[in-house]
């Protein structure tokens, strides 16, 4: 992202909402009952910097990339801590470097850091990490196992004793490579994404979206696991050698109440529903459009065709969807009926917007539902098994 | 690959480059800081078919490079990379915006040729001006700078643990690299496994030496935050310089000098 690529309000945005987040960060990092040494962050930062000097080549296709690291540097910092370090090293590279710019830094941050160390980690690789952790079945190769990869002279009974331990403890680790590659993967997804949407509602390019987006959801899909793989190869190399940077990561379970994350997902939801579905409205989505185009295709051909469940699947939907492309069904039609009482653009994108908050809300609910039972249903059976401890 | 030995001496360079700058401009940081912030959003604030409106800002930062020393060929070397990233995603606009804009001596100009050449000197200018910002203040009191701005001191000591430790890890690195040049037989790719090995050593290694470094930090009394030597103090002529720029920035927008240029002729 470039500074020549935002108009001047979605830049400030981009600013406030990074600032608010690194202020967010330093303040969780001072609360936190673990103490995370600022060296540690500094050095690891430098790291990351100094590891995308050198470009990997990519298996199958001979070009070469470099990392980004978020998630890389939340296995081994946590979270917060990750993100804060990720964001200063994008700055002393917008700054030093010249990549990207003053302005951009704000975005650059939300879609660098952001999305991969408070997005794609938190909720792919850390729950995975966490059951493995558990088991304690992550450090799979374990301290014989070690001295044995130092000590060649090593009796042939105790490597067949640890050729057996690896065998039984193989899947964990395609399984962690596959986790690894899948959040980098929607990570840098997510970055993608959010590019596209950033340039788009500057109204800088004059690009169609769907083919904006396609384009770059595409590119970064190849970019993401290259960035996968080089990632879980170096997570599987400190597994071997250095589990233990990996593990002891963030000891403690999370136990505080989500009720402020949850309002400000509402006030996101809202404001996102609010303000995009004037654009979304606008472009048909990609199936939509796909649709309409097999659709038209098919009547020019065979005019006269009368695909029945087409139009009773039709009807279901006209009927059952309370937002058709969401603006409030009856409104349309009347609009349709007398086109005197047409109100103007600016009714129409009101229209729009609450179409968009109303099913951002219920979005919201049903997410706030389902989490409801899931956190029930768990609980239960926390119950269940600290009753049949006591009773062991 | 980029060449490592360039690289650290470009991070050394900028240390050097800066105390020299810092005596030719000698103003409080925040006030830099601030200016430079002003300058970049009233320039974004055009739409990007006002290419007469944003070319005083490309006469204004050429002319602030030029006071300043730093040379063109640094400032492009430099601009390159991000221009090109720009430039893929402009160049669409003249391709697919074809109304015409106005014609000069019968040729046709169409508005997204306008977009374009307004992005791309967009690009030049908010970088060039990063670059001149942390050319004109050095690093260091840079950082001193947002600490006093009240960003949180732990990002701050992050930017400083970064900056500090980048040449100490691409020095470790240059030798690592060193190694596997002379024993390599000539390998000059790296495949992800060898890439992830080489890596990964880096990796524990930085890990043993952050220890050791918190373990020193810890037993010198630190305390959460980084004391530095560079003191600075809001002086007179900082809120001289202020005042200056933000009437150059109020006539670039809201009275936009070139707008008459077309009554000239």
């Amino acid at each position: 992202m470039s500074d020549a690529l935002l108009s001047a309000p979605v830049a400030i945005v981009g600013e406030v909402i990074a600032a608010s987040l690194i202020v967010i960060a330093s303040t969780k990092i001072r609360k936190s009952e673990k103490n995370i040494n600022p060296a540690l962050m500094g050095v690891m930062g430098a790291f990351i910097f100094a590891a995308q000097m050198i470009n990997f080549t990519i298996p199958g296709t001979g070009s070469s990339g470099h990392i980004v690291g978020g998630i890389l540097l939340s296995c081994l910092l946590g979270a917060w801590p990750a993100f804060l370090t990720l964001s200063s090293v994008l700055i002393i590279q917008s700054l030093l470097f010249a990549d990207g710019g003053i302005l951009a830094m704000g975005w650059n941050i939300i879609n660098m850091a952001a999305s991969s160390c408070l997005i794609a980690y938190p909720l792919i690789m850390k729950p995975f990490l966490e059951k493995f952790k558990n088991k304690q079945e992550l450090s799979y190769y374990n301290n014989s196992d070690r001295n044995n990869l130092s000590d060649s002279n090593a009796d042939k009974n105790d490597l067949n004793n640890n050729q057996d331990n690896k065998e039984k403890k193989k899947l964990p680790v395609w399984g962690f490579i596959l986790i690894t590659i899948l959040s980098c993967l929607i990570g840098l997804e997510i970055g993608a994404f959010g590019v596209t949407i950033e340039t788009l509602i500057s109204g800088i390019t004059s690009l169609p979206f769907d083919k904006f987006l396609a384009f770059m959801l595409s590119i970064h899909f190849f970019i993401g696991i290259g960035e996968g793989l080089a990632t879980s190869a170096i997570l599987v190399f400190i597994l071997k050698y250095k589990p233990e940077l990996i593990i002891n990561n963030e000891n403690q379970k999370d136990k505080k109440s989500y009720k402020g994350l949850i309002w400000k997902f509402a006030i996101a939801a809202i404001l996102v529903g609010g303000v995009l579905s004037w654009y979304a409205s606008s472009f048909p989505d990609g199936l939509e459009w796909s649709i309409e185009k097999v659709e038209t295709a098919s009547t020019e051909e065979s005019p006269t065709t009368n695909n029945k469940l087409h139009n009773l699947s039709k009807a279901i939907q006209d009927k059952s969807s309370v937002f058709p492309d969401y603006s409030f069904a009856d409104e349309i039609e009347e609009n349709n009926d007398n086109e005197t009482q047409v109100p103007g653009i600016t009714s129409e994108r009101t229209q729009t917007s609450a179409a968009g908050i109303s099913g951002a809300l219920m979005v919201l609910i049903a997410t706030i539902i389902i989490t409801f039972i899931i956190s029930r249903k768990r609980r239960n059976k926390e119950k269940d098994s600290n009753y049949k401890n006591e009773k062991s | 690959m980029k060449n490592l030995d360039i690289i650290i001496t470009e991070v050394r360079g900028i240390e050097t480059n800066s105390n020299k700058n810092i005596s030719r401009l000698n103003i409080d940081p925040r006030a830099k800081i601030m200016t430079a912030f002003l300058f970049l959003v009233s320039m974004l604030t055009f739409s990007v078919y006002d290419l007469i409106d944003t070319i005083p800002y490309v006469i204004v930062t050429i002319i602030a490079n030029l006071l300043l020393e730093i040379p063109f060929g640094y400032i492009i070397n430099k601009t390159k990379v991000l221009l090109l990233f720009v430039l893929s995603i402009a160049i669409f606009n003249p391709i697919l915006d074809r109304e015409t804009a106005f014609s000069i001596y019968g040729i046709n100009i169409s508005y997204g040729w306008l977009s374009f050449f307004t992005i791309m000197l967009r690009g030049y200018v908010s970088i060039t001006v990063a670059i001149m910002l942390i050319l004109s203040t050095g690093f260091t009191p840079f950082c001193k700078a947002l600490s006093k701005m009240k960003v949180p001191e732990i990002l701050v000591s992050q930017l400083m643990f970064v900056y500090r430790y980048i040449i100490v890890l691409l020095e470790e690195l240059s030798s690592m690299m060193n190694s596997i040049k002379s024993r390599g037989y000539g390998r000059k790719r790296f495949p992800i496994k060898l890439w992830s090995v080489f890596i990964a050593q880096l990796l524990i290694k930085s890990y043993s030496r952050a220890e050791m470094i918190n373990m020193s930090m810890i037993s010198r009394g630190y305390n959460g935050e980084i004391k530095t030597l560079s003191n600075f103090k809001w002086q007179k002529r900082d809120t001289l310089y202020c005042v200056a720029f933000i009437t150059l920035i109020i006539v670039l927008r809201f009275i936009k000098p070139f707008s008459y240029i077309d009554k000239l002729f």
